[in-house]
């Protein structure tokens, strides 16, 4: 069902249990009215029968045409209520003492009459006056008795009315107790409706989109459901499943480009050694024969031949950085930047440099792959600082929002930050060969080595005033990513880098900052 | 009679018997005297249905045949309650006993009536001048009696008064040693079943109704208060099914008093059965106290007053509202 149709199905319900409510409160509402009115009747009924009697016991008292007058027009008013009262009381008690009251009423309303006409008999005897003075005598004790009944009757009509007015006005707070409780529980289902139909399905899709953009291209939603949250969630399985082929695709295409690379490096290699091998021999053979331009030529040619076999040596050696598979295990920095620093000594024992390692900086990796990104960030650092009498560098480790940041400096020649994304891509060089020497693969070798641990790699210099060439190594989770490189046939879980080794703009300009 | 007294004496306490007893801290046990009468339906009622066990009442009902001959057995003892009319307890009160009226519990206008022989030349009541009237003496058909020849100019003076209980009034008419008799159903009813066209009836319904009290010794409120209240609670219990399940009622009632029922109901519908203590029963009291005197049935003087004679206590504490006695 459509979120759209459920919601109004949800406001429907929601409106017709409120109209149902609503009525019930009605209805309370004029039952209360209608008990109410019910009191006022039997208060009317009660003060009419009280009036009566003090009408009736006037006129016995002290006669008159007036108090009789007003007895007729109460009797008549009792009368009307009395007649009101049998058609408005249902209940079967209320119908019980309307009946009797009735009853009641009929017997004054002719014992009165009766009573005065005694009094206007006129006895000619003594005994028959002794009657008629008792038969008045019994017929007003009559009288007084049925009246009280008849009073006690319509005050417990009025008890009676009073209690159930005070029921219905009880039972009418109950129901707008209900009302309101029920507003609540409705206004809390529509929520857990919300929550159950939208929000844990929204959950899903956000966790999902955050599993894709970490790299898990294999994961589907399978949302269950002909909503439109369904929908959305195999919109999202359709796009993923693009992404993955394309990223298959993608991940083929690197790999034989790769292989394709690598071959050509490697065949190229055969006919520069006879370039440079038939070079030589021709200075070597036939030396004495050429003019000393003609050996400068073949000299040039040798050196140039050297040169691409450096440049195929080091594509070979980038190319097999991300063909090698990853050993991972506990690599101690510091031992291996000490024995890169110590083999660099040996080469030049004549440098003033002054180097700096931290102690005990342990990580988890490629020993082999560290070791080389290690190896072209100190060379690096030492071939720079070389046109310096004394340098400094330094390695070290600081811990920058809970990551561990490795820093190689130096205070050598540096560079123009104007340059600084061009720095890690292959080949791509800030100084002349005459200046220093190298072939511009190296900072590509060490990014690409700390890709592969899944960190990232970011440089700051300032010209002639030195450079700072800084890395992450995410131990674990980042080792995954990098296995699911498509250069690494894995499957990528963290978020891939860029060609410099960073993962976001964020990353760049802290890079650029030399954070 | 006596045969129909034991098998309703029977009834009782296998009806009391069968029904569900409630269990009571503390079960007090009371004798009642009772008239078998239907203006005393809620007593029966309230055995029969064990209202009065389910108020943790232990109640053995002394059955007779008409509340002055109950009223008078409680007064000599064990029983410390009974039901009878109004008059009785007036009489009692002015030959010096002393009661106590807990409640009036029914009231009925047309249950009295005068049946009389039309072949003794009676058509009307003026004729019952001259003639001999049975009537049970220092009951309420006494004093109705009275009333009817008041209300119809009879000179009493003129009319022979013959004592008789309501059991031997049917063999005192076809004997003819009666021309007529002043009684209460259902003994009218009966006559009237009996004789047919032979008799005929007249009533005073505006000028009397009358009234089945619950009485006990003085004192027996102060006494056994909470019996009284337990008393009064099964009573409106009793009342209570007479207002919801009329039928009901008529039928437990029918089935204590083993009559026919179709005539049982007959005479039931003339009762109302209302627990109250007010002003009215006091004021009818007083009247036939007046009547009373006047007719030398009196032996005290001065006249008790018979407000005493009405202890509200037990039915302000069950029952406020049913309390109209101005005190």
């Amino acid at each position: 069902m459509l979120l759209r149709t459920r919601f109004h199905l949800v406001t429907a319900s929601s409106f017709a249990a409120i109209l149902l409510l609503a009525g019930l409160l009605a209805w309370s509402l004029r039952e209360a009215g209608q008990a109410e009115e019910d009191v006022e009747l039997a208060r009317a009924i009660v003060k009419a029968q009280y009036e009566r009697s003090l009408l009736r016991d006037e006129f016995l008292l002290f006669g008159g045409k007036r108090a009789m007058t007003q007895w007729k027009k109460k009797t008549a008013d009792l009368a009307m209520l009395l007649d009101r009262a049998t058609a408005r009381f249902g209940g079967q008690a209320d119908r019980a003492i309307v009946a009797e009251a009735r009853e009641l009423f009929a017997v004054t309303s002719t014992l009165f009459p009766a009573a005065v006409r005694v009094d206007e008999e006129e006895a000619t005897d003594v005994t028959k006056r002794a009657q008629v003075a008792q038969l008045r005598a019994r017929t007003i004790a009559r009288l007084r008795v049925v009246a009280h009944d008849l009073y006690d009757l319509v005050s417990r009509l009025g008890a009676l009315a009073g209690a159930h007015a005070q029921a219905t006005q009880s039972r009418t707070v109950v129901v707008m107790v209900t009302i309101f409780l029920s507003a609540l529980a409705m206004i809390f289902l529509n929520g857990r409706l919300a929550l159950v139909t939208i929000e844990r399905r929204l959950l899903r899709l956000r966790d999902a989109a955050e599993q894709v953009a970490a790299g898990d291209l294999h994961h589907r939603l399978a949302i269950q459901g002909d909503d439109e949250l369904a929908d959305l969630g195999r919109a999202f399985d359709r796009m993923t499943g693009r992404l993955l082929a394309t990223h298959t695709a993608l991940a083929v295409s690197n790999r034989e480009l790769e292989a394709f690379s690598y071959a050509v490096s490697h065949d190229l290699r055969a006919p520069l050694r006879s370039v440079s091998g038939f070079s030589r021999a021709v200075l070597e053979d036939y030396g004495p024969q050429l003019d000393d331009k003609g050996r400068e030529f073949l000299r040039l040619a040798d050196e140039a031949a050297q040169e691409m076999a450096q440049l195929i040596d080091d594509l070979l050696g980038l190319s097999r950085v991300s063909r090698t598979d990853m050993v991972r295990r506990p690599v101690d920095l510091s031992a291996l930047a000490r024995s890169v620093v110590a083999d660099l000594r040996l080469a030049d024992p004549d440098r003033k440099v002054e180097v700096e390692i931290a102690d005990d900086l342990q990580v988890e990796g490629d020993p082999t792959l560290l070791k080389l990104a290690l190896e072209n960030l100190l060379r690096n650092a030492w071939k720079f600082t070389s046109s310096h009498p004394a340098a400094r560098i330094s390695f070290r480790a600081t811990r920058v929002d809970g990551e561990q940041v490795f820093s190689v400096a130096d205070d050598g020649a540096g560079f123009d930050m104007a340059y600084v994304d061009k720095l890690f891509q292959p080949f791509q060089r800030l100084h002349r060969t005459s200046e220093f020497s190298g072939t511009g693969i190296g900072l590509a070798t060490v990014s690409r080595v700390v890709r592969r641990h899944g960190g990232r790699a970011w440089a700051h210099g300032e010209v002639e005033k030195g450079a700072t060439f800084s890395f992450t190594l995410p131990s674990t989770e980042a080792s995954h990513v990098e296995q699911g490189h498509p250069a690494g046939g894995g499957q990528p879980q963290g978020r891939p880098l860029d060609e410099a080794g960073l993962r976001t703009e964020q990353d760049r300009q802290r890079a650029a900052r030399g954070e | 009679m006596i045969r129909r007294l034991a098998i309703a004496t029977l009834a009782l306490v296998v009806s009391s018997g069968c029904t569900e007893r409630r269990s009571a801290s503390s079960v007090e046990s009371v004798t009642f005297d009772v008239a078998m009468l239907p203006h005393f339906s809620l007593v029966l009622v309230a055995q029969a249905k064990g209202y009065f066990q389910q108020e943790g009442l232990a109640v053995t009902l002394r059955p007779y045949a008409f509340g002055q001959v109950a009223l008078s057995a409680m007064l000599q003892g064990p029983a410390e309650l009974a039901t009878c009319a109004e008059t009785p307890v007036v009489l009692a009160e002015l030959r010096g006993e002393r009661l106590s009226v807990l409640a009036r519990i029914s009231r009925s206008t047309r249950t009295m009536a005068v049946i009389a022989r039309k072949d003794r030349g009676i058509s009307g009541p003026p004729d019952l001048a001259g003639k001999r009237v049975g009537v049970t003496l220092g009951t309420s058909g006494h004093f109705f009696l009275d009333t009817f020849m008041l209300r119809h100019a009879i000179d009493g003076r003129k009319v022979h008064l013959v004592d008789l209980k309501p059991d031997a009034m049917a063999g005192a008419i076809e004997r003819g040693e009666v021309d007529a008799v002043a009684t209460w159903a259902p003994t009218t009813l009966a006559l009237q079943k009996r004789f047919g066209e032979k008799v005929e009836a007249f009533y005073v319904e505006d000028l009397y109704s009358e009234m089945g009290v619950l009485v006990a010794r003085r004192g027996f409120a102060q006494r056994r208060p909470e019996v009284a209240k337990r008393v009064l609670r099964a009573l409106f219990r009793a009342e209570a099914l007479f207002t919801e399940q009329p039928e009901e009622a008529r039928r437990v009632v029918a089935a204590v008093l083993v009559d026919d029922a179709e005539f049982l109901d007959a005479t039931l519908r003339q009762f109302q059965f209302r627990i109250r203590l007010g002003q009215s029963l006091l004021e009818q009291m007083e009247e036939e106290g007046a009547w009373a005197r006047r007719m030398g049935l009196a032996t005290v003087d001065p006249a008790p007053d018979l407000l005493d004679a009405l202890e509200p206590a037990p039915l302000l504490a069950v029952r406020p509202d049913a309390v109209g006695l101005v005190r």
